[in-house]
């Protein structure tokens, strides 16, 4: 455990946030490439983009630039915006990624071959509504009845030297699977996702998967927005220490954060502070476990899983 | 099938009948005293499935028997009457035909003999055509790229206007009010005499299209699927001499209508405008051994989508210039020659292309018959060239047998093709300029039997088609585009079977028919994921349809019914359904006008099914017509 606190503490010492707050846009912009560039840069990281114009009309894929706030308006048409109509904790700029096959970020500088400390992820506005409501291509979640066991998944995977990770995180974007319909969720807040399993890593791969899919392919739109990359310039020798599916939410939270597991197993988990400080354990064979933060005070929390079937992993909540 | 008239001849109409027509609606009650009901002339019965021509394979229909079905447009119709699949996205909605498990653009739709598919789209939207102002349908399937060019892969649908010397006034009306508060009005005035005549038909529509249906048990209403439609027809013909005759037709039609939302969908603020201008002057000539006929054709057309919700709006318009021309020599008795050629100037509008795009197409097509002691043979050959694609050499070899006075066998040998579309082509992003047409090689043997009481015609068929045009997201590319992806290979059996009969009064007509049809891809495609031998998309591989109709006195009986197999949809396996119609007509006579009071229970075993996915299909539902004839 000791260990695992020097860990966590020293690379909260040592990291690079990628805010884009750097392209300084005015309000309700988009950068989706047609400015001429093979993609964009903030903090020590770089986002692909491909672009093409076609006259009347463009289309792009990969990332792009957003310091959009409708998230009022469903369709296409919105396809630059954030459901909270922002970046993580109202900050202006973020980055919208539209997932065709994979979107790609790459590390630069020191954070070459380093552990990533990981993201803020929220949905997209376009993808938010055809979830909730559908569209004329896309099911509305929970299909015809409410009790379709729909998601929508997000994969990340690395490659470390050219080599792809076997390795990867999955967040969950909705969540449609749970008996009691009432715990569906689709996500509309930040969120953050936790890096460091995947260890040391040169890029990372994004992939979408959806129950809503056609013989073409993905129904459901496939945009996420990302935003507070936190790159952690060190490298590890620690081992790997990865759930790959593990899914919290909400992250931030107020109240109560979920944990999901992908099986039933018995699981310790164990919540402390940045300094160390032993906050709370649970002990649970159920695949979603809650924990109350109700008397935690703000800030950054880690929560250590325990089990006999799977390596230790740790989450990285916030408490608002 | 064709039901003739049940109406007697009226050569004369006076004012007073007119306004009978004109103000019916608002008296129809108080009406309900004076009618002085008598028995009309019983039904002329006659099957005209078979009507033979150079092949087999061809049903009309004519303007009775359009009139009596009670469908409102011809997608309805067919469904019923024919084998074609008819793809439909519900009531109310776009439909379009799938011939012998070909694609909606490899049937060709004709007006008049003008070509009148949409070329940016390549098909037809069959809701859109209106039952009621035709005077004779015409369906050939199997290939007929050789006399018609492109598009005609899989057969043709012929909408023919028509108008006979001498004829006097006619006038037929009718009202019908219906589940989901559909409401129309149709009529068909026309007058002839030894120079001219003139038939103009009106059709209009409403409905709300509100209909429920289940999901898991609770019922669920359709919303935003309101239609509207306006049709305005005009035919018009001047006999120059006995031999000559010029026509003049104008079609406008106007049809706004709601795009529901899916199963899936919570709401959707889609709507849709079609304004359709069609203009047609033609001249015919019969000289001798001659016959010349040349049809010169405008159709202009506009299509606007909007999605107030979604901030979009489109708007898509074409102009066609068409102009067909054949001349037909009958050499000798046995032998004739037909030539001609079709020229087509097409401009396309869409802000979905990069400029205003023109294209330029020649067709010209020669054919040689020769009518021997027990058969007839022909030849066709066909060569377009377009300004955009190439277009193969198209010959076609035909030949029928007598083999008694009743039995025939025919063999069919085709070669066929498709031009891309506009947006196939030009459409941004993803159109490919580049694009092949899709071409291939029909085969058919086909035996009929015919008597006074029964007929009967099975057809074999075969056909290939390489170069089948998709829209997938190629590697490498995050857009649709337009691609020679696959290779499609159709084959199968139609049969259909006709009997008629009578008892005492009463008469009767039994038709049947069944076809089976494997449409597969012959090699594997990622995307969209299609394996090798997979039957294609919307393609049932059986269809099945009885129906019966029987006439007694005034009193006449329909029981139209079909089975459609399951088919494969791009998100599901769809289930199979078996739908029945139901209607019961009393025909009477008010003085000299004719009246047929026609009740309809549609879907009458209330069947839950769809045709595409999440499209709810409407379950049982009504509708009363009342028609008249003067």
């Amino acid at each position: 455990m000791t260990l695992i606190i020097c860990f966590s503490y020293s690379i909260l010492c040592s990291q690079t946030l990628s805010d884009f707050e750097n392209y300084d846009l005015p309000i309700d912009s988009f950068l989706n490439g047609s400015e001429v560039t093979t993609g964009y840069s903030s903090g020590n990281i770089f986002l692909p983009n491909k672009y093409q114009d076609f006259g009347a009309f463009e289309s792009w894929s990969g990332w792009g630039i957003s310091t959009s706030t409708d998230n009022v308006t469903p369709g296409f048409i919105n396809q630059q915006s954030s459901i909270s109509g922002s970046g993580y904790n109202g900050s202006k700029t973020y980055a919208v990624s539209y997932v065709v096959g994979q979107s790609i970020i790459e590390l630069t500088n020191n954070s070459i071959g380093k552990v990533v400390d990981g993201f803020y992820i929220n949905n997209n506005a376009y993808a938010y509504y055809s979830m909730l409501d559908g569209d004329a291509y896309a099911k509305k979640f929970g299909g015809e009845t409410g009790n379709d066991p729909d998601y929508l998944l997000l994969t990340i995977k690395s490659y470390l030297n050219g080599t792809l990770s076997s390795d990867s995180i999955n967040f969950y974007l909705a969540d449609y699977r749970f008996e009691d319909n009432k715990l569906d969720y689709i996500v509309k807040d930040w969120t953050f996702i936790d890096l460091k399993p995947l260890g040391n890593v040169d890029s990372l791969i994004f992939s979408m998967s959806s129950t809503d899919v056609s013989s073409f392919g993905l129904n459901t739109p496939a945009y996420f927005c990302l935003d507070n990359f936190r790159t952690l310039d060190i490298s590890t020798s620690v081992e790997s220490i990865l759930d790959h599916t593990i899914a919290v939410y909400p992250n931030p939270s107020t109240d109560i954060v979920n944990i999901k597991f992908d099986t039933n197993e018995e699981r310790t988990l164990t919540v402390f502070n940045q300094n160390g400080k032993f906050f709370k354990r649970v002990s649970s064979t159920k695949q979603l476990i809650s924990i109350n933060t109700t008397d935690f005070i703000k800030g950054q929390y880690f929560i250590s899983v325990k089990s006999k079937q799977s390596p230790q992993s740790i989450i990285s909540i916030i408490k608002i | 099938m064709c039901f003739h008239s049940i109406f007697p001849k009226k050569k004369h109409i006076g004012i007073k009948r007119i306004s009978f027509i004109l103000i019916f609606n608002c008296f129809l009650y108080s009406l309900e005293g004076q009618i002085n009901q008598y028995e009309i002339d019983t039904i002329d019965i006659k099957s005209d499935l078979f009507y033979h021509s150079d092949h087999l394979g061809q049903i009309n229909y004519d303007s009775s028997s359009l009139r009596n079905a009670n469908k409102q447009s011809i997608d309805h119709f067919l469904s019923k009457q024919s084998l074609a699949f008819i793809k439909t996205y519900g009531a109310g909605s776009s439909s379009t035909i799938s011939l012998r498990g070909g694609a909606a653009t490899q049937t060709q739709v004709q007006w008049n003999d003008i070509p009148i598919n949409n070329p940016m789209l390549g098909l037809n939207d069959l809701s859109l055509i209106p039952l009621n102002s035709f005077e004779n349908i015409t369906i050939v399937a199997g290939g007929q790229s050789a006399t018609n060019g492109s598009g005609a892969v899989t057969g043709f649908i012929n909408l023919k206007d028509d108008i006979k010397l001498n004829r006097g006034f006619k006038l037929n009306s009718n009202f019908n009010i219906g589940s989901f508060k559909k409401r129309s009005f149709a009529s068909n005035f026309s007058y002839s005499n030894k120079k001219f005549g003139i038939n103009v038909g009106t059709d209009l529509l409403s409905a709300e299209n509100n209909f429920t249906y289940p999901i898991n048990g609770v019922q669920k209403t359709q919303s935003h699927a309101n239609i509207e439609n306006k049709t305005l027809k005009i035919n018009s013909r001047y006999w120059l001499s006995p031999n000559a005759s010029l026509n003049a037709a104008v079609w406008f039609q106007k049809t706004f209508r709601q795009i529901p939302p899916t199963t899936t969908q919570n709401r959707s603020f889609s709507d849709q405008e079609d304004h359709i201008n069609r203009y047609a002057i033609s001249y015919l000539l019969n000289k001798g051994n001659w016959q010349f006929k040349s049809n010169m054709s405008l159709l202009d057309e506009e299509n606007i989508f909007n999605d107030s919700l979604n901030l979009i709006h489109s708007n898509n318009q074409f102009v066609s210039i068409i102009n067909k021309t054949n001349l037909e020599y009958n050499w000798r008795s046995d032998v004739d020659f037909h030539i001609g050629f079709m020229i087509n100037n097409t401009t396309v509008n869409s802000k979905f292309y990069q400029e205003k795009i023109t294209g330029t197409n020649l067709s010209t097509f020669f054919k040689f018959i020769h009518r021997t002691r027990n058969g007839f043979l022909s030849l066709a050959v066909n060569k377009a060239w377009d300004s955009h694609s190439d277009s193969p050499l198209t010959p076609q070899l035909n030949y029928i047998i007598d083999l008694s006075n009743e039995n025939k066998i025919a063999f069919k040998v085709s070669h066929e093709y498709r031009l891309p579309t506009f947006n196939e082509r030009f459409w941004t992003p993803g159109g490919d300029q580049e694009l092949e047409s899709e071409k291939g090689w029909n085969q058919e043997i086909s035996f009929s039997s015919e008597s006074d009481r029964y007929t009967f015609e099975t057809v074999l068929f075969h056909r290939t088609i390489n170069n089948w045009i998709l829209w997938a997201i190629p590697e490498n590319q995050f857009f649709y585009s337009a691609t020679n992806l696959a290779k499609v290979q159709s084959y199968g059996i139609e049969s259909k079977i006709n009997l008629n009969w009578e008892f005492g009064q009463s008469k009767h007509i039994l038709q049947s028919g069944y076809s089976y049809n494997i449409s597969k891809n012959l090699e594997n495609v990622s995307n969209p994921n299609i394996k090798k031998g997979d039957q294609i998309f919307y393609t049932p591989k059986h269809k099945l349809i009885l129906n019966y109709h029987m006439k007694y006195r005034s009193w006449q009986f329909d029981w139209q019914s079909s089975f459609v197999s399951s088919t494969i949809g791009i998100l599901d396996q769809l289930p199979s359904y078996f739908i029945a119609d139901l209607s019961i007509q009393k025909s009477i006579a008010i003085d000299d006008i004719q009246t047929r009071f026609q009740l309809s229970v549609n879907n009458i075993f209330n069947k839950n099914y769809r045709i595409i996915e999440r499209r709810p299909m409407p379950g049982i539902n009504y509708e009363f017509k009342i028609a008249f004839q003067l």
